[in-house]
């Protein structure tokens, strides 16, 4: 009550304070006084996240400052239909907003919108057999064809965005299901003259690089394969030659912009990226072996001294070959990078451990043999599972052995500080007896023997669809695990394993019957079914504490990790505590 | 050349504080300071004007800082002193997510008076991590408070007509928790 006033601080710590508040309080700050709500419209809208989820939000916390999330309910409970209507009503009032004071325009620098993999945007007929969309007073009919064929975002207040908000520094669309919601073409970027971050679907808009603001450049799926560039190559390599970061998302983008970038390359030309993402991938028949060639030749053609952050998609789904030892040998050891971050994802089609092994193993070689791996502060490394969880040679001792390995090699990372694992629950997932033991054997603490029972029964009590054998069978430990893998690594925004801590993590949720055919094995079992979104919580937490079984693990393997994220879920070392790793957003025991 | 010269620094209200280099040193303004009044032994610039004033300590007067502020800003700085702190701009994402370190946290648990002046005192000597944990824990007390509750706990003057507050309030009524 007789506290001093906030007053007698200069707008400049102000700014920072304001800066780490999330968005209902800095919107509530807004509304105390004129000084304030000058310091705070800047900050609230210049990056914004439009997502259908809202910000996931814990006691004490500032990740949720780091971007204003235009989202659906953050109530678990409503129904999908009528968070879609409070995220399409979120963007009407911001339209509005944006038309009546053109200033608040000028503040917005990062627009992202993000749906994540396998996320319905859209809301169609499985929903309507909830009735209690009509209690929300919303009109059948009319309202449901809108619903259907939604969009990512509202076009009419993208457009808007485009045209007016002249200080953007980045926009970028990343998802499968967008509906219309694109990038900029190429009159926007040439009117946006502030870009730092230029995302293409197009390699004809590499003509417009032609200013020194842009110093990343993201090449995404191509929307055409053809692609006129007007300008001189030379002019374009000089622009190519000033960017910092050069992010490649697509396969066949990359064919096609390497084999642009390096014909005529002279050898003693190097670019100096700081930052640099591609895919090596080694497919079923050869059909891509142009592709790894350019890798080879673009990391021979990268400057080893500027390069700090690397993130490779690697695999090789040819057991008895080795291209991935050439691509770790000859190039990124002969190079001797000092890399600072270092992201790895796997990508394989294959359903099986001995794949995973190899995999893992090459990373492990690659880790160990880096002459620079103390500079490494921060790890990512992901795995690519199947959507049922099911893999050959799937037993726990294969799965101890990965663990092994793993743990061996951390410790060699002497430096490291963060390491994020997007999908390890997915990963071992496909481990039947190491999810049955978490299940039947798990956590002794009395908020696990107390809920863990209730997950064993809605094992018993569903089916699912075995894709492999083709029927419906009783649901197993890895499909409930795993499931709820993939819905937490949704918390993570999926757009560069490199850049994760750069996005506030979102809240997300489990209804315990989306994916692999998950129903009853009666009808009226359905009705009866309490498993929906509120138990998600719960499990979550059962999760995490799985999870810090491993987490103390990591932890003793690396005395200087400060943070490590599984599945979404941050952990923290709090020096000074009793329990020295801390869960932020599902609180442990 | 032998030993190093010492430091003191002066508050407002003239109290003086020897201090050892490295401590005094977390304020990059008194580190900037000093790199120009007493260039580090072995780096350029050793053509110190003469020797006969070495024995003097070196003294920095701090017009914005009084000495019971002065004394705390000091015991941070004396247990940070063998930790570096990184200045790259390049994880300020992840540094500014960063959760308060319970020894900060503890540190800061003053009263209210004090913590503003402390923060107003690491802005000013700038000393960057202790101004990022002050203005956390502020950050913290302002969370999840009402409008009114903030301008309680703040002693803010509500300066707006009902009228512009309900105009703001509908301007930013799409990024409300819903």
């Amino acid at each position: 009550m007789t506290g001093q006033s906030l007053d007698k601080f200069p707008d400049s710590v102000l700014e920072v304070i304001t800066g780490l508040l999330p968005q209902q309080s800095k919107i509530n700050l807004a509304l105390t006084n004129y000084r304030f709500y000058r310091l705070v419209q800047p900050l609230l809208y210049e990056t914004l996240l439009f997502t259908l989820s809202s910000a996931l939000q814990a006691e004490s916390e500032f990740r949720s400052s780091l971007a204003t999330i235009v989202g659906g309910s953050n109530n678990p409970l409503v129904s999908k239909r009528t968070s879609r209507r409070i995220f399409d009503l979120r963007q009407e009032v911001l339209l509005q907003s944006l038309t009546i004071n053109e200033e608040l325009c000028t503040y917005v620098k990062k627009v992202v919108i993000y749906t994540a993999k396998g996320e319905r945007i859209s809301v169609g007929d499985e929903d309507t057999e909830n009735n209690e969309e009509k209690e929300d007073g919303i009109e059948e009919g009319v309202e449901q064809i809108e619903l259907e064929d939604a969009s990512a975002a509202n076009l009419e207040l993208i457009e808007f965005i485009k045209k007016h908000c002249v200080n953007l520094e980045q926009f970028t669309v990343i998802g499968d299901e967008l509906n219309g919601v694109t990038g900029l073409n190429g009159a926007d970027i040439d009117r946006l003259k502030k870009l730092k971050r230029l995302d293409i679907d197009d390699l004809s808009y590499l003509d417009y690089l032609n200013r020194d603001s842009i110093k990343t450049l993201v090449i995404n799926k191509l929307v055409s394969h053809d692609f006129k560039i007007k300008r001189e190559k030379e002019v374009i390599i000089e622009a190519l030659s000033r960017l910092d970061t050069l992010m490649i998302n697509d396969d066949a983008a990359q064919v096609l912009f390497l084999q642009y970038l390096l014909e005529g390359w002279e050898p003693e030309r190097k670019l100096k990226l700081e930052t640099i993402k591609f895919i090596h991938y080694h497919g079923f028949n050869d059909y891509n072996i142009i592709s790894r060639k350019q890798i080879l030749q673009l990391l021979r053609v990268l400057d080893n001294k500027s390069l700090k952050n690397l993130e490779m998609t690697i695999g090789c789904d040819h057991m008895a070959c080795n291209c991935l030892e050439e691509l770790m040998d000859e190039t990124i050891l002969k190079k001797d990078f000092r890399l600072e971050k270092l992201a790895i994802q796997q990508h394989t089609v294959h359903r099986d451990h001995n794949y995973s092994e190899k995999f893992d193993f090459y990373v492990s070689d690659l880790l160990t043999k880096l002459k620079s791996r103390d500079s490494i502060r921060y790890l990512s490394i992901s795995y690519d599972t199947p959507r049922d969880f099911n893999i050959g040679n799937g037993i726990a001792g294969n799965f101890y052995k990965r663990k092994k390995l793993f743990l061996e090699t951390l410790p060699k990372l002497k430096h490291l500080e963060t390491l994020v694992l997007p999908h390890f629950l997915e990963n071992v997932a496909c481990y039947e007896q190491m999810m049955s033991d978490l299940l039947w054997n798990g956590c002794k603490c009395s908020y696990c023997k107390k809920y863990l029972p209730l997950f064993d029964y809605y094992v018993m009590h569903h089916q699912y669809y075995d894709g492999l054998q083709g029927y419906l069978t009783d649901l197993i430990s890895p499909v409930l695990f795993g499931s709820a893998g993939r819905v937490l690594s949704g918390r993570l925004i999926n757009d560069s394993n490199l850049f994760t801590l750069q996005y506030p993590p979102l809240d997300k949720y489990w209804d315990f019957h989306e994916g692999n055919g998950i129903t009853h094995f009666k009808e009226e079992e359905a009705e009866e079914c309490e498993f929906n979104e509120s138990c998600f919580k719960p499990l979550a937490k059962c999760i995490s504490h799985f999870f810090l079984t491993y987490i103390h693990l990591y932890g003793v393997a690396v005395p200087g990790l400060k943070l490590v994220v599984m599945n979404g879920e941050y952990f923290e070392r709090m020096k000074g505590l009793a329990s020295e790793w801390v869960c932020v957003y599902d609180l442990g025991v | 050349m032998t030993k190093e010269r010492q430091i003191a620094i002066i508050t407002s209200d003239g109290d003086r504080f020897p201090v050892e280099r490295k401590v005094a040193e977390k304020s990059i303004l008194i580190k900037n300071m000093l790199k120009n009044l007493l260039p580090v032994e072995g780096e350029e610039g050793e053509d110190s004007e003469s020797d006969e004033e070495d024995d003097e300590p070196i003294e920095i007067p701090t017009q914005n800082v009084r000495s019971a502020v002065m004394k705390n800003i000091l015991e941070w700085c004396e247990h940070y002193k063998d930790i570096n702190f990184p200045d790259d701009e390049q994880d300020d994402d992840s540094k500014k997510s960063a959760p308060i370190d319970p020894w900060d946290s503890n540190f800061l648990n003053v009263d209210q008076e004090m913590l503003y002046e402390i923060i107003l005192a690491a802005n000013y000597l700038n000393i960057k991590p202790l101004l990022n944990a002050g203005c956390k824990v502020v950050a913290e007390m302002i969370r999840g408070k009402s409008p009114e509750e903030i301008r309680k706990t703040f002693n803010i003057v509500n300066d707006f007509t009902p009228e512009e507050e309900a105009a703001i309030r509908r301007e930013n009524e799409w990024a409300e928790d819903r």
